[in-house]
């Protein structure tokens, strides 16, 4: 989805930072938001985290960020747990990504 | 329950309305589970995530509970040959969805309060009352997913099986990220531009380990 709204939107990302957690994605605001993640999963310093996204995009969007964190913590347990499949027409549209972020090596139906 | 009023930052209604929703729906009778039970998968859960021992509970049984942590713990190393060994031991497909649907929407709500260095909400108490046991018409089937599902296998089908916790995904899913309706948008902004959104989603997606 990253990908399409990037391509849609004639706007530019670097995908590695996303599988690495570090560096920056090109994206206003992305290396905050991704340490920010990276806090949350991890339990750790959170709140420099979270207060670092409020600086740099201000309050609505670390709380929008905090939102869309616990709902692909929830997307994520339904996809591994009902083994969803990743059918032709995805792999075809994802190809880039697949393989820029090696998503291969996680586990799917 | 769910007052963000001591929040430093402020809660967005439409979220606090849909966590109300997702505690209000835990602790009904599901279509597979009794109240108390779903409680209890709940509560598996949450100590799970944070490493813990779930502690004993006499409403679960032992493939359920072990469902439960598995998903809440680690999702990523749930195998179809652990589905089988938790059907083997009485978890049947239609429970199992129906705990995916429990534990993914604790999971979701537990790590928003996370985030946010709010202290999680206590779990609710259990209301009275037998599950519906209702299966979909037409009826879910097996195909490339390790659960049946009602339609091919996405995302949009993925509790199908068990149409309560597809709604209640539903319900959570567009306060928290973007309705169905509302992906088809890619310039869509909220707090967060769309590319924004999808970067933490992204990055979620990958410390999970998760192809999606």
């Amino acid at each position: 989805m990253l990908s399409w709204s990037i391509e849609e939107t004639s706007a530019s990302v670097e995908l590695l930072p996303i599988a690495t957690g570090e560096g920056n994605p090109l994206i206003p605001g992305g290396t905050e938001l991704i340490a920010y993640v990276n806090a949350t999963l991890s339990g750790h310093d959170i709140a420099p985290a979270r207060q670092a996204v409020v600086t740099a995009l201000g309050p609505e969007a670390a709380v929008d960020a905090a939102a869309v964190i616990g709902n692909f913590e929830m997307m994520n347990r339904i996809a591994d747990g009902v083994g969803m499949p990743v059918g032709p027409a995805t792999r075809k549209q994802m190809a880039g990504v697949i393989n820029d972020l090696a998503l291969d090596r996680f586990p799917h139906a | 329950m769910f007052d963000f009023t001591t929040s430093t930052l402020l809660v967005r209604p439409d979220l606090a309305d849909a966590f109300r929703d997702v505690w209000g729906r835990l602790a009904a009778p599901g279509t597979w589970w009794r109240g108390e039970q779903r409680i209890a998968i709940a509560s598996v859960a949450r100590a799970a995530y944070d490493g813990g021992e779930p502690g004993t509970q006499p409403n679960l049984s032992e493939p359920a509970a072990a469902a439960a942590a598995q998903l809440s713990a680690k999702p990523s190393a749930v195998t179809p040959g652990l589905i089988a060994q938790w059907k083997n031991g009485g978890l049947d497909s239609y429970g199992y969805v129906e705990l995916i649907g429990v534990v993914s929407q604790v999971t979701a709500v537990d790590t928003f309060h996370r985030a946010m260095g709010i202290p999680v909400e206590p779990l609710p108490r259990a209301e009275p009352g037998e599950p519906s046991r209702a299966i979909p018409d037409p009826a879910p089937t097996l195909t490339k997913a390790w659960v049946p599902m009602v339609g091919p296998p996405m995302i949009p089908t993925s509790l199908s099986a068990v149409p309560a916790e597809m709604e209640a995904l539903e319900a959570l899913h567009g306060p928290a990220y973007l309705t169905f309706q509302e992906m088809g948008d890619p310039a869509i902004t909220k707090g967060l531009s769309r590319a924004q959104i999808e970067l933490v989603a992204s990055r979620t997606s990958s410390i999970n380990e998760c192809f999606f």
